[in-house]
């Protein structure tokens, strides 16, 4: 019976997008003040504009982005789970992957700032901001389901002649 | 313990080739390393005062060149039994693990300058992707190579093979015939620009203005033509010549192997180059031939492989130049496993004005358009009918050529194989592709097929180009039964 389990972007993730948002909008503020401070209308309707957004980004919609988003791995296909209000569902058949890249940053850890790109026929699937546990426990699951198929796939050849 | 010199090895054990520092430093570093090296020539090798004058310049460079490196420190790789492992991106953030089987093709090219320092550029292809990306691209060493490619295509004595190597002589008609100028435009002005960015202004302008004195004396010897003829003419000879000596280049000593599930082709005269595809990943194969080239009875064989045939301008042939008579024998040799099926299906005579009319209309269009302009800028009259002739014989070639191609097109099923006959601008397809290969077949009818009853056959195959194949104005029922047939 094959095994199927369940993983979602880490948290950590979700902060240093919220810390980034928070440093580019000290940096919307400070170069508006510098180089718009002789149109106070337009400057504050960029500030505004912007932090609103920023604060939208960070406070509503990522955080819906995070928790809907879920991946699920089997031997058999991967599932993406992912959206915001509409959601979409990926498959993709874990025989049709070719190679597997997993990305880690420094201090992925911390951060969740690890990522894992499906390389499969014709296309690719990413899984964004993982724990690094998770990345590379989904990484060594996919390696030993190529590693297998692999095997399975010499024997039959082997046995076919 | 481990010992430092032990650390060393290890660390560039699983490095790229150090000539890859220079790879990852931008154009700009040379704008600025020759005038630096100028100054220190002229200063007399004073470093201090050189120092002192040029510091902005040496601390770019330096960094420039810390980049290059700690980029080239942070990407490394594994070369297992089963598999590559590599560490690529910006300082090696992303670890890619590709299993040898999963491979289609593996690309190796040594420019001059790699071959003097034992270095090889590799190219992983693989299945997956958009496109025509790479998967990984690696400078490795000589020992590397060679470890990676006994891996990738053991020579075992067991193991029997054949081999294809086209003489001297088939490799000179071939650049002859494949060589364009638009591919020698690309050539050279590639060279000019990256040319341009490192040589002295001065010197630039002295080519320039050598061009522009032949131009002069050319146009003073042809004094009837009009000057930008001239220049047109000089450019697109002088172009071709170009793409020419590129192309033989290129191609210059090219052999295939087949070994076991792998084909081996090598060719380069300057840049060495050498191809492992394997053979399963051939989604089809594609004789190609020009009018020319049906008139003399010779054709060249190009295969659809990811991965092959993409980079550099390089082609995709399996058999560069053959005789018409000899090509089955040779693609047996090399492709056992392919069947040639005969053409069951053709379009037939009575349809061929379908295929002449578009390039027949574009013939009288352009003399009419002609006289329209010269009826309303006369004065330009020397240009107009220059460009009246320049566009009116390819127009007419291609009426000729879609002519022929009306008693050419055709298609055929046979064990578990498709052949489709079929013109695609000035050259003739023979496309053999194996039915389990085929990702899309697509008849369709424009609205005057639909009241003719004719239809048009679309075929796709399973290759990331997406690539398509398209024979025109068969007799729609009998289209439909061919396509009941591949799949019987």
């Amino acid at each position: 019976m094959s095994s199927v389990k369940k993983y979602r972007p880490a948290a950590s993730g979700l902060g240093i997008i919220r810390l980034v948002l928070i440093a580019a909008c000290v940096a919307v503020v400070l170069l508006s003040r510098r180089y718009l401070s002789a149109y106070p209308m337009i400057m504050y309707l960029v500030i505004g504009i912007f932090c609103a957004l920023a604060f939208a980004a960070g406070m509503i919609l990522l955080p819906i982005v995070f928790a809907k988003s879920t991946y699920t791995v089997s031997e058999d296909e991967i599932l993406k789970v992912s959206g915001m209000f509409f959601i979409s569902r990926q498959y993709m058949k874990t025989s049709c992957i070719q190679y597997i890249t997993t990305v880690t940053t420094p201090l992925s850890k911390l951060t969740g700032m690890n990522f894992i790109i499906v390389n499969a026929l014709g296309g690719r699937m990413i899984m964004l901001f993982l724990s690094k546990k998770d990345a590379l426990e989904i990484s060594a699951t996919l390696n030993r389901t190529i590693r297998s198929r692999r095997e399975w796939e010499k024997a039959r050849q082997e046995k076919n002649g | 313990m481990v010992s430092i010199k032990t650390k060393i090895a290890d660390f560039f054990k699983y490095r790229q080739h150090p000539i890859r520092i220079l790879g990852y430093t931008t154009r700009s570093f040379w704008l600025i390393i020759i005038p630096l090296t100028r100054n220190l020539v002229a200063m007399r090798y004073d470093i201090a005062e050189w120092l002192k004058g040029s510091w902005l310049s040496i601390l770019t460079v330096t960094l420039i060149f810390g980049y290059a490196f700690v980029r080239w420190a942070t990407i490394s790789y594994h070369i297992e039994s089963d598999c590559i492992i590599a560490k690529s991106g910006y300082f090696g953030l992303m670890e890619s693990k590709i299993y040898y089987d999963r491979i289609t093709s593996v690309s190796a090219s040594q420019s001059f300058i790699y071959r003097i320092f034992r270095a090889h550029k590799l190219y992983f292809n693989t299945n997956s992707g958009f496109k025509n990306g790479v998967d990984i691209t690696l400078t490795v060493k000589m020992s590397d190579y060679n470890k990676l490619f006994e891996i990738i295509d053991p020579q075992s004595a067991d193991s029997a093979s054949f081999t294809y190597r086209p003489k001297h002589s088939q490799m000179l008609i071939f650049s002859l015939l494949f060589s364009s100028s638009l591919s020698g435009i690309i050539i050279w002005s590639t060279f000019l620009i990256q040319g341009s960015r490192i040589v002295d202004a001065q010197i630039q302008e002295r080519i320039r203005s050598e061009i522009f004195n032949i131009t002069e004396r050319v146009e003073a010897l042809l004094s009837n033509i009009p000057p930008i003829a001239v220049a047109v003419s000089l450019a697109a000879i002088a172009s071709w010549v170009v793409s020419f000596i590129a192309m033989l280049m290129r191609h210059w000593s090219f052999s295939v192997v087949r070994r076991k599930n792998r084909v081996v082709i090598k060719s380069g005269f300057i840049t060495r180059r050498s191809h492992i595809l394997d053979r399963e990943s051939i989604v089809c194969a594609d004789v190609q031939q020009s009018l020319l080239m049906r008139i003399f009875k010779i054709c060249s064989v190009r295969i659809n492989c990811n991965g092959y045939g993409k980079s550099d301008r390089e082609t995709n042939a399996l058999i560069p130049i053959t005789t018409q008579r000899e090509v089955a024998c040779s693609l047996r040799l090399l492709m056992p496993e392919l069947k040639i099926p005969e053409i069951t299906l053709r379009p037939g005579v009575k349809r061929i004005m379908y295929h002449v009319l578009p390039p027949l209309l574009l013939c009288l269009l352009i003399p009419i358009g002609g006289a329209v302009a010269l009826y309303f800028l006369p004065s330009w009259s020397r240009i107009i009918r220059f460009a009246i002739i320049i566009f009116e014989v390819p127009s007419i070639w291609l009426t000729i050529v879609k002519l022929v191609s009306g008693f050419t097109l055709g298609a055929g099923v046979k064990d578990g194989y498709l052949r489709i006959d079929h013109c695609r601008l000035y050259s003739f397809h023979t496309v053999i592709i194996p039915v389990e290969n085929i990702s899309k077949v697509t008849l369709y009818q424009s609205v005057p097929q639909f009241f003719k009853n004719n239809c048009n056959i679309c075929v796709q195959g399973q290759s990331l180009s997406a690539k398509k194949y398209k024979a025109k104005n068969f007799p729609y029922e009998e289209a439909v039964l061919l396509y009941e047939q591949m799949y019987k």
